[in-house]
């Protein structure tokens, strides 16, 4: 084992190199005789003391929700600084370690220096070095192949959030299926956004520098501090400011220990834990009764023979859909904008149905879950989850943060978002200072919400195909796909039960994979395409990017390294190849020039030249001060209401929220007997999903990945600290350093999410994951998650 | 006189360890070495937590030369190679220093590093700012209190990296900067008092 000296368990990537049966070129090392490593290509010829400094505006480009701008120092050709940009709106100038130790990770041994090609089985990961003419004709005749054969919907685009650029060009004029699977993280959604009608779980319609506004703060399953690092500094502000906040969390995460309360609750719960607060609301008539008549459907008329409400429905010219639905006015139905001061329950008869109002049905509902029964499932105590409804309702204005990837990975995640989305409606914390519900705005949010830039126009006829299904059934269902076009590391992140996934891979006609880093995924593709990072490129600049209420351009930092190329060159290529050469911009200055063309007036004072001349950063033309959304009460629900009666859930028994539990991680699993422990793969400050495991710099303080389990349960297993432990269930196995902490919850283990597969003793933490998709997924907007949390295994010394 | 030190306000501090981060991109610290480390109070790993579940506090603390009045390093020193100098920072002379690491075991804040061997940086070129000297096998180092950006009037980069503006840079012997503010009005306190090294890092929450 030639990677003696490395941390990690298992498989390393010098050990890689030697077992792969072929010599360093078989990982595209070889065509330049010196580049044997990245060190010796780097090394200095001489002393460089009297370099020149060159100061290069750009943003950091990753997925973590923030977008840093950065100050970037040249130095002889090498990335020597990087440093935060100065913002207009100064409280934003940060950057995180991650952003920082880039220089480093750029000249990682684990970019893919050149084009590869196959060579063993798929999922073997043996390639040999091929040139870029031959890897773009074969992509090419690949694609080609395909389309002749099935048409274009029968090429996959996965791609990755982390990209700016993920070939959209390509993809349409190709007419594939294209997807970054939002089955891994946005499934409370699917109930909040029923109610709000706004997008993507409550994203971006307040701004986290109005928390200095808020009284009361709960944050359910969102580690802030860690996942939104940039956003530490306003949680500070507003206690400072004399905001209260709470966390409630499995875990004892570094939010909760800054927090003012930390509550601990059952994991995947988070569901009763609304509903108690709902019934605690409801039992102490803390809801706001003027707000909930105007503003929210609880007055709304509803059959109760069948549960569908009375309504008048209308379709405007470009589809939109709206409802005006029929209230009580005390003797008779009216359509809502006539009765100023409906009737919220009762029983009535309209036209010889019976009806009652959608508040009578949640009240008579929520007789199921009292706040002794959510204290039951939660494990929470009921007079702290009373007080914490009392405190939502009263110390106002009130917050409910959420997060991407708390109980959104377990299987009843769009009934926590529905359930949840009920106490802004009752309370009505929203559509005022200080007020929100939903997953924090991160760099989408503020003003620039509404931000509209331009595009790079193709004929009306390129189109994409959309997707069929979700990527996860394609495993297991008949679909068109035979091609798989995979931007980043998709296979591992983005779905679960790994051993499916790779009978699914082995099944496709061609895989190609464009990725910077030797990720998992690389060793099932057919051909391998190096991208370089987001510093560098061919042209005078990459891409743009709206955040903040600003707008931000990458310009080149550093020329590409090694032999690759940027996501544009690849498609601009390809394309050339496929006969669609004529609609292609020819640089990315004319495809940024394109977007910068756009009638929205907050554009109007910048030009791709104007955003050069200031270092890379603009402000939009917005008001000063935080955004607050919905001031107008306005939704874009069909009534334009809060609407917490989903009436298209009639079916599925959840038109009100009624609790499920998590679909195996409950706690009275017969699985658990075999099974006892639920393993969570949690977000940490020191990674973003699959990236940043090869940083050195981070893994100077936390040099590789460790399963964290409480005391109690590692003594039960005799366990100690740096033990190497397997974790199996019925779908698979991994291994990996268990550490033990007092922060972990007792019948909990959790791990930060994303692993490489080198670094978890050869196997992938997705080989246990649970991957089983609900029924009423169907419906749902955002589809079923892939509840990867939701999983019991077990844990023993390996 | 002018007598530099930083307070942190540990609430603020998240133990993100980006202070660590921008701390060694701008001194061009090799591989292996720190000069501020993020330590979780009372704990053996990154992270912890001290109690038991749910009963759990944690706290983290940076740590970095604490920049004495006093300090312990300097009276060990032989060859007056560590000096307090004319801003109130403690500095190493590298040129003097004969590697007999006296100053490290003297210092009770562990605050000092040593190539042991020729510095390994990846990437393997300086980087940083580079009116930084680069240290060479068998010399001591430490935090400088970012000499070259102070002298500059900038704040050290620790201070302007943290993520939690938990930091504040200043000058202690002005009783009207925001630091000697802090300091009075936050009951602020040094690290381990009873060793009389007075450090001019100040701590409160």
């Amino acid at each position: 084992m030639s990677g003696a000296t490395s941390p990690h368990a298992g498989m390393t990537r010098r050990n890689f190199l030697k077992t792969a049966g072929v010599a360093a070129g078989a990982l595209g090392l070889a065509g330049a005789a010196s580049m044997t490593t990245t060190n010796n290509w780097l090394a200095p010829a001489e002393a460089h003391a009297e370099a020149e400094d060159q100061v290069i505006y750009t943003f950091h480009q990753t997925n973590c929700g923030n977008r840093c701008s950065l100050k970037c120092t040249v130095r002889d050709g090498r990335m020597a600084n990087i440093e935060s940009n100065t913002w207009e709106e100064d409280q934003y100038s940060i950057c995180c370690l991650k952003g920082l130790s880039e220089i480093q990770r750029i000249y990682s041994p684990d970019r893919i220096q050149t084009p590869l090609k196959r060579v063993g089985e798929r999922g073997e990961g043996k390639f040999e070095s091929i040139s870029w003419e031959e890897a773009f004709d074969t992509v090419a005749q690949k694609l080609q192949e395909s389309v002749d054969k099935y048409g274009g919907s029968s090429i996959l685009f996965p791609y990755s959030s982390g990209l700016v650029y993920e070939m959209p060009l390509l993809r349409k004029l190709l007419g594939a299926q294209a997807i970054c699977e939002s089955g891994i993280d946005m499934a409370q959604g699917n109930g909040l956004d029923q109610t709000t009608g706004d997008a993507t779980m409550g994203k971006g319609p307040y701004e986290v520098t109005d928390w200095v506004n808020t009284k009361t703060l709960i944050m359910v399953g969102v580690n802030l501090l860690e996942s939104g690092m940039t956003d530490a500094r306003f949680m500070f502000d507003a206690q400072e400011a004399g905001c209260n906040v709470t966390v409630v969390d499995p875990i004892f995460t570094s939010t909760a220990s800054k927090a003012d309360t930390w509550v601990p609750i059952e994991p995947g719960t988070d569901a009763a834990l609304y509903l108690g607060m709902v019934s605690a609301i409801l039992d102490n008539e803390w809801y706001d009764e003027e707000y909930i008549k105007a503003h929210t459907s609880c007055p709304f008329l509803v059959s109760t023979a069948d549960g569908s409400m009375l309504k008048e429905t209308s379709t405007a010219e470009d589809g939109t859909e709206t409802a005006t639905h029929y209230v009580w006015d005390g003797s008779r139905a009216r359509l809502m904008d006539e009765v100023a001061d409906p009737i919220l329950e009762g029983t009535f008869e309209v036209d010889g149905v019976e009806c009652t109002t959608v508040f009578s049905l949640l009240k008579e509902n929520q007789k199921n879950y009292t706040t002794a029964w959510a204290s039951e499932v939660t494990t929470i105590p009921e007079d702290q989850i009373i007080e914490l409804a009392r405190k939502y309702a009263q110390e106002t204005p009130s917050f409910l943060l959420i997060g991407y990837g708390g109980n959104d990975k377990y299987s009843n995640a769009d009934i926590a978002g529905h359930a949840m989305s009920l106490l802004p409606s009752l309370t009505g914390n929203i559509g005022k200072p200080g007020c929100g519900a939903g997953v924090r705005g991160n760099h989408y949010g503020c003003h620039s919400l509404t931000a509209k830039l331009g595009a790079w126009a193709l004929p009306a006829e390129f189109v994409e195909t959309p997707l069929e299904m979700q990527t996860p059934l394609m495993r297991t269902n008949p679909s068109s796909v035979h091609t798989v076009f995979n931007l980043g590391n998709t296979f591992v992140q983005h779905l679960g039960n790994y051993n499916t996934t790779k009978e699914w891979l082995k099944t496709l006609d061609f895989i190609v994979t464009s990725d910077i880093y030797y990720c998992d995924s690389v060793a099932w593709s057919d051909i391998v395409l190096p991208v370089c990072t987001g510093f560098e490129t061919r042209d005078e600049c990459g891409m743009i990017q709206v955040s903040k209420n600003h707008i931000l351009l990458q310009m080149k930092v550093l020329d590409p390294l090694f032999e690759s190329k940027t996501d544009f060159e690849i498609e601009h290529e390809l394309c050339g190849r496929l006969g669609f050469g004529e609609y292609m911009p020819e640089s990315t200055v004319d495809y940024v020039k394109a977007q910068l063309t756009t009638d929205d007036q907050a554009f109007k004072n910048v030009t791709y030249e104007k955003l050069k001349e200031n270092n890379s950063i603009m402000r939009l033309d917005y008001p000063d001060g935080p955004y607050v959304g919905h001031t107008d009460q306005v939704y874009k629900t069909k009534s334009g209401r809060l609407e917490i009666y989903h009436e298209g859930m009639l079916g599925y028994n959840q038109e009100l929220p009624n609790y499920e539990s998590p679909i195996e991680a409950y706690a009275d699993n017969p699985l658990k007997e075999k099974y006892p422990l639920q393993f969570v793969q949690a977000r940490r400050r020191y990674r973003v999903h699959t990236q940043w495991w090869n940083s050195e710099w981070v893994n100077q303080i936390v040099p590789y990945p460790t399963l964290e389990i409480n005391p109690t349960d590692a003594e039960a297993r005799g366990l100690q600290s740096g033990d190497t432990v397997r974790i199996f269930n019925d779908r698979g196995e991994f291994s990996v350093t268990c550490l033990i902490n007092n922060a972990a919850r007792p019948g909990q283990v959790y791990m930060c999410e994303g692993t490489w597969c080198r670094d978890t003793g050869g196997a992938s933490y997705q080989d246990v994951t649970n991957d089983t998709l609900i029924e009423r997924g169907k419906v749902l907007p955002y589809g079923a998650n892939i509840p990867m949390y939701d999983t019991l295994v077990q844990v023993e010394k390996a | 006189m002018t007598r530099y030190g930083i307070a942190i306000d540990l609430h603020r501090c998240t133990g993100c360890h980006t202070c660590t981060i921008a701390c060694k991109i701008q001194n061009n610290i090799p591989m292996g070495l720190l000069w501020n480390r993020v330590i979780t109070e009372g704990s053996d790993m990154v992270d912890g937590a001290v109690g038991e579940y749910p009963n759990l506090t944690r706290r983290y603390v940076p740590v970095a030369c604490q920049h004495c009045e006093n300090p312990a390093c300097m009276r060990v020193c032989p060859t007056g190679a560590t000096y307090k100098d004319d801003k109130g920072r403690v500095e190493i002379d590298y040129d003097k220093c004969i590697g007999c690491r006296m100053c490290m075991a003297a210092c009770p804040y562990n605050a000092r590093v040593f190539n042991w061997n020729e510095p390994h940086r990846e990437p393997d070129f300086d980087y940083g700012d580079k009116t930084v000297p680069v240290r060479s096998k068998g010399v001591a180092e430490k935090c400088t209190l970012c000499k070259e950006r102070t002298d500059r009037g900038e704040e050290p980069r620790c201070v302007v990296a943290c993520m939690g503006r938990a930091r504040t840079f200043g000058d202690l012997d002005d009783p009207n900067s925001e630091i000697s503010k802090l300091i009075a009005e936050r009951h602020a306190y040094v690290l381990l008092e009873e060793q009389g090294t007075k450090p001019q890092v100040h701590y409160f929450e």
